[in-house]
């Protein structure tokens, strides 16, 4: 009896430093930095937050915690990540209540016009590694994620379970300090889950997408919107529904119009702070680093709207002076000083694109193919040219024209397009179908081009004209505009611009 | 579901937990169960039909052999039904899983028609079972203990279908007797000693198939896949790598299966007993694939020996030849027809190749100029006892056995061309490129230095555990005698080699054994 207990009680404590010793290796080699992980990791560590803020990237660039915290005294947290999709909420939401129970839950919306029916299983990870594993919730979003898209590959279950099967042979995370001390979140997310960003877009405010209509949510978004819902509703959670403001289209606002819709059937507030642009003071001009993403000097009026209206509307204590708070307040006088230089940086940019204006104003002055190539050539410019009226039987001749202007053989041709090439500020030419981005970051945020027999396409507009000759558009790859667009006539040898 | 999946590891925590909390009485159903839901995901499903087949070959075929020497005493009769129960399972073998020794003759009689067309519709009708190789010998040797009378039939064709289709052992074996599978049906009571040599055993075979035979497989492998490039010390590389490779795979794969049947209380035989430590190729097949070599022996060879045509001719050979003569010639037909035998089963000419025609050759010339071998040790006054005497002797069976295995490897066209081109190092001046070792050469195989200090690292951890066998009977009994803190830190050091290091997750696939195709 005695050696049965003994065995039992030393098979347990086996089992205790086995599983010990597989979670910590676990954690060792998942990622661990970047906007994508670093604020769900470090959510486990906040205690006693107001308000929880749920979001992708329109979360983490738009609400400044640290800044609701200095002008309200509330204890806020961006709990967000990289193009989070709507199927993870419920479960985010699951999670954080098994640790505290916040005044209120603000969701971003816009995972649920952003929805994907094969599922972006990059989020799941972003999320589901970050977590612990022993957290329920984890499984449940794992199970819950996969039944709600159709993945078109054998879903790898064990590999999200125990996530070091997907991690294991990155031997590189070793060389990283923060990767040994994966359990000192707090370090990671020292402004509450808010993310700097260097970053400027002149912008003109969207136009006539406001509307009334209504238009089915994808497969698969509404269930999970009523499922969360139904969740929050079980549980007596106050939750806000926002979409932040951004260059919206009138297709997302009939998606939004639904969700309003949803929403309010559980009893849910629901706010679009794109209708008002006003009371915010929010200027496209300046207030943006691209279409979907305002930078900091957008987050501020961002952050002191919706903080007046959700202190209006909920019963959010002030935690200012409160014992247990003493970091907010150290937090908020680093954050300011972070946000200083943010914004010089910033207004450099700002001035750097102004100047692009002028330039663009410059060009399309100018009359001479020669002086206007030069003019383009430039890692400013990125030039798409189109060759109507066949010509050009090959690339050579088309190469011999352009040389008589000054585009060297270098510099034309370039039938990949990535954007390391398109930064290069090279020409690109093909008469058959060819399509890429041209852009800051991503694809998302760049403008769209695709050339293809009679269509030369750039941000949904066609520059193709049924005239003998070259069209070229020159694109301002910081403003993400046309800087100019010109015709060159090459059916005589004095090849005119035309406009 | 491969042995060394992750739902593999779960399936069993899960029968493990069904076959000790249900009802002893009905462990053995537990069993069949679990073998037939594993054979349903590790196979394909309708192909348990050749195992029921044999099954009910073997079991209406002893039963009636029972019978007739039971009740009508008619002994004479039971030998033709044997023959017949032994060559049907031999014919459904040999059509579906031996196809490669006879479909290029085959496809030459066929000539007229759409070749192609012809194989691939036999390769859809033919899809072999899991582990039909080792099952049929199994089943082969039941009848024919059943024949000899060293068993006694199985009256309940269920439990004669669980001997056959036990799942631990249809991915590669061991090829079980009757006798050691009647615990099958015998009560087993939970004891923790079973599940904690069982987990580290399965612990242990997968550091040597994921850690160790997977890494030394991607140098093979590149090798292989451009011998006109990798010449030189490259082909020796190829050449002494794959027996390695072939050995944390095969016994590796070995040791899971042994592993988790002793969770169950089963002990499976074993199929490895250091073979590298051999010091002759006779000794070697003694320690490589035992249960193999002893059914080979016990079911081919001896029978064979004891044959009245074997004895005749072994008669004539004595008088034609004088007594030393006459004897080594009967030994080298009955060997000839041992290592057919074992080459045949491996399904292909080139296991023909590498296993049967090259081991008899070197076995019946290791025969033959034993008394040379003799004299010239005396005469050299060797200290055969001695460590570096024995370490010579080693290697030797080794390099003979890495021989063999080339042709194993990559067939023997490729095989001759690769251990030509390694002659050609010895023999070709300033043929060598012993600079491959030094340049970084290497790392153009597909591997780090990591890799490489780990394949050093698991294999000196492997050669540890190999002398404390030879000292012990089993490392584990030794680690066993150690205090826990130690005995702990090993295993999970293990774990955490395994788990770090492992050729496991997307992008890799560690679950083919290079023995499961047989």
């Amino acid at each position: 009896m005695r050696k049965n207990v003994k065995t039992i009680i030393s098979a347990i404590a086996f089992c205790v430093i086995f599983a010990s010793v597989f979670q910590y290796i676990t954690n060792v080699y998942r990622p661990s930095s970047g906007y994508d992980r670093t604020h769900i990791i470090a959510f486990d560590e906040q205690q006693d937050l107001d308000v929880v803020y749920i979001g992708g990237s329109a979360c983490f660039v738009f609400w400044q915690p640290l800044r609701a915290w200095n002008e309200w005294g509330i204890a806020s947290y961006n709990y967000a990540t990289n193009g989070l999709e709507g199927a993870n909420i419920e479960y985010m939401i699951r999670h954080s209540e098994s640790a505290m129970h916040p005044d209120l839950y603000i969701v971003g919306v816009r995972p649920y016009q952003l929805w994907s029916e094969s599922g972006n299983t990059g989020t799941l990870r972003y999320v589901t590694d970050s977590w612990s594993l022993l957290s329920p919730a984890r499984y449940q979003l794992i199970n819950s994620f996969f039944k709600k898209h159709n993945s078109t590959e054998k879903v790898d279950y064990p590999s999200y379970i125990f996530n070091i099967i997907n991690y294991h042979d990155n031997g590189d995370v070793l060389k990283n300090p923060a990767n040994w001390h994966y359990k000192e979140a707090h370090e990671k997310a020292p402004n509450k889950g808010w993310e700097w960003v260097e970053a400027y877009q002149y912008l003109q405010a969207p136009k006539g997408w406001n509307t009334t209509e209504r238009t089915a949510l994808i497969n698969g978004a509404e269930a999970a919107l009523r499922e969360l819902c139904e969740y929050c509703s079980s549980e007596n959670l106050n939750v806000l529904f926002v979409v932040c403001p951004y260059y919206i289209e009138q297709e997302h606002q009939k998606m939004y119009n639904t969700i309003d819709d949803i929403v309010s059937e559980y009893g849910f507030d629901f706010l679009n702070t794109n209708e008002y642009y006003d009371e915010i003071g929010i200027d496209f001009n300046t207030d943006f680093y691209n279409r979907r993403h305002v930078n900091c000097f957008g987050a501020e009026k961002y952050t002191k709207f919706l903080g007046q209206y959700i202190t209006e509307h909920y019963n959010l204590r002030d935690h200012r002076g409160e014992k247990g708070y003493e970091s907010w307040g150290e937090d908020y006088r680093r954050f300011c000083s972070e946000e200083e230089s943010y914004k010089q940086s910033i207004k450099k940019i700002m001035e750097n694109d102004l100047q692009g204006f002028e330039l663009a104003e410059k060009l399309k002055k100018d009359k001479d193919i020669s002086s206007w190539y030069l003019n383009t050539k430039s890692n400013r410019y990125t030039l798409l040219i189109y060759n109507n009226g066949v010509s050009f039987e090959n690339d050579a001749d088309l190469e011999m024209v352009c040389s008589k202007w000054g585009i060297t053989a270098n510099s034309y041709g370039c039938n990949i397009v990535s954007d390391e090439v398109i930064k290069e500020a090279n020409v690109i030419s093909e008469e058959l179908l060819m399509e890429g981005v041209i852009g800051k970051d991503s694809p998302a945020n760049g403008v769209a081009y695709s050339i293809s027999n009679e269509h030369l396409m750039i941000d949904g507009m066609d520059y193709y004209e049924n005239v003998e000759g070259l069209i070229i558009v020159a694109v301002d790859n910081n403003l993400q505009m046309i800087a100019d667009r010109i015709i060159v006539d090459t059916s005589s040898d004095n090849y005119v611009i035309k406009r | 579901m491969s042995i060394t999946s992750f739902y593999f590891l779960v399936f069993i925590t899960i029968g493990v937990a069904f076959y000790y909390v249900l009802p002893k009485k009905i462990q053995w159903v537990v069993l069949l169960l679990l073998s037939l839901v594993f054979y349903y995901f590790a196979a394909v499903p309708y192909t348990i039909g050749y195992l029921a087949a044999s099954t009910l070959i073997a079991y209406f075929s002893t039963l009636w052999m029972k019978r007739k020497r039971e009740k009508q005493n008619q002994d004479a009769k039971v030998l033709p039904v044997t023959m017949i129960a032994l060559l049907i399972n031999i014919a459904i073998w040999f059509v579906v899983k031996g196809r490669d020794l006879w479909f290029p003759f085959a496809s030459g009689f066929m000539a007229r028609h759409d070749v192609l067309q012809i194989d691939a519709e036999i390769n859809l009708r033919m899809i072999a079972s899991l582990g039909m190789g080792y099952y049929t010998l199994q089943i082969m040797g039941y009848i024919i203990d059943c024949y000899w009378q060293n068993a006694v039939p199985q009256k309940n064709p269920l439990k004669l279908f669980l001997f056959v289709s036990y799942f631990p052992q249809l991915t590669t074996g061991p090829i079980s007797r009757y006798a050691q599978l009647e615990t099958l049906y015998e009560r087993h009571k939970f004891e923790y000693q079973n599940i904690s040599f069982g987990a580290q055993r399965i612990l242990w075979g997968f550091t040597k198939k994921i850690v160790l035979a997977e890494r030394i497989g991607i140098i093979v492998s590149a090798l292989n896949s451009d011998m006109s490039t990798y010449t030189g010390f490259y082909s020796w590389i190829a050449i002494l790598l794959y027996p390695l490779q072939m050995y944390a795979d095969f016994s590796g794969c070995m040791d899971i299966v042994l592993g988790v049947s002793e969770l169950f209380g089963i002990r499976l035989a074993e199929n490895f007993h250091n073979p590298f430590f051999a010091r002759t190729s006779q000794e070697f097949w003694q320690r490589w694939h035992i249960t193999l070599g002893t059914w080979a022996k016990d079911y081919v060879l001896y029978p064979l020996l004891k044959s009245k045509r074997m004895i005749r001719f072994g008669k004539f050979t004595r008088k034609k030849f004088g007594k030393k003569a006459g004897k080594f010639l009967v030994n080298m037909a009955g060997m000839f027809i041992l290592w057919m035998v074992m080459g045949i089963w491996h399904g292909g000419l080139r296991y023909i190749a590498g296993v049967s025609l090259w081991y008899w050759v070197i076995l019946m010339l290791g025969d033959l100029f034993a008394p040379v071998f003799l004299k010239i040790t005396n005469k050299l006054e060797m200290k055969t006892d001695s460590f570096a005497w024995h370490f010579f002797q080693s290697g030797r069976t080794y390099l003979i056995y890495a021989v063999g295995a080339t042709f194993f490897s990559v067939g023997v066209t490729d095989g001759i061309y690769r251990l030509k081109d390694a002659l050609k190092v010895l023999c070709v001046k300033n043929y060598a490129n012993p600079w491959i070792f030094f340049d970084q050469s290497i790392l153009n195989l597909g591997v780090t230095w990591g890799d490489i200090n780990l394949i050093i690292f698991v294999s000196v951890i492997v050669l540890l555990v190999a002398i404390l066998r030879e000292k012990h009977g089993y490392a584990r009994i030794w680690v066993q005698q150690q205090c826990f803190i130690f005995r702990w830190m090993i295993w999970i050091s293990l774990f955490i080699i395994v788990l770090i290091w492992g050729k496991y997750g997307p992008g890799y696939d560690a679950s083919i054994f290079i023995y499961e195709g047989f």
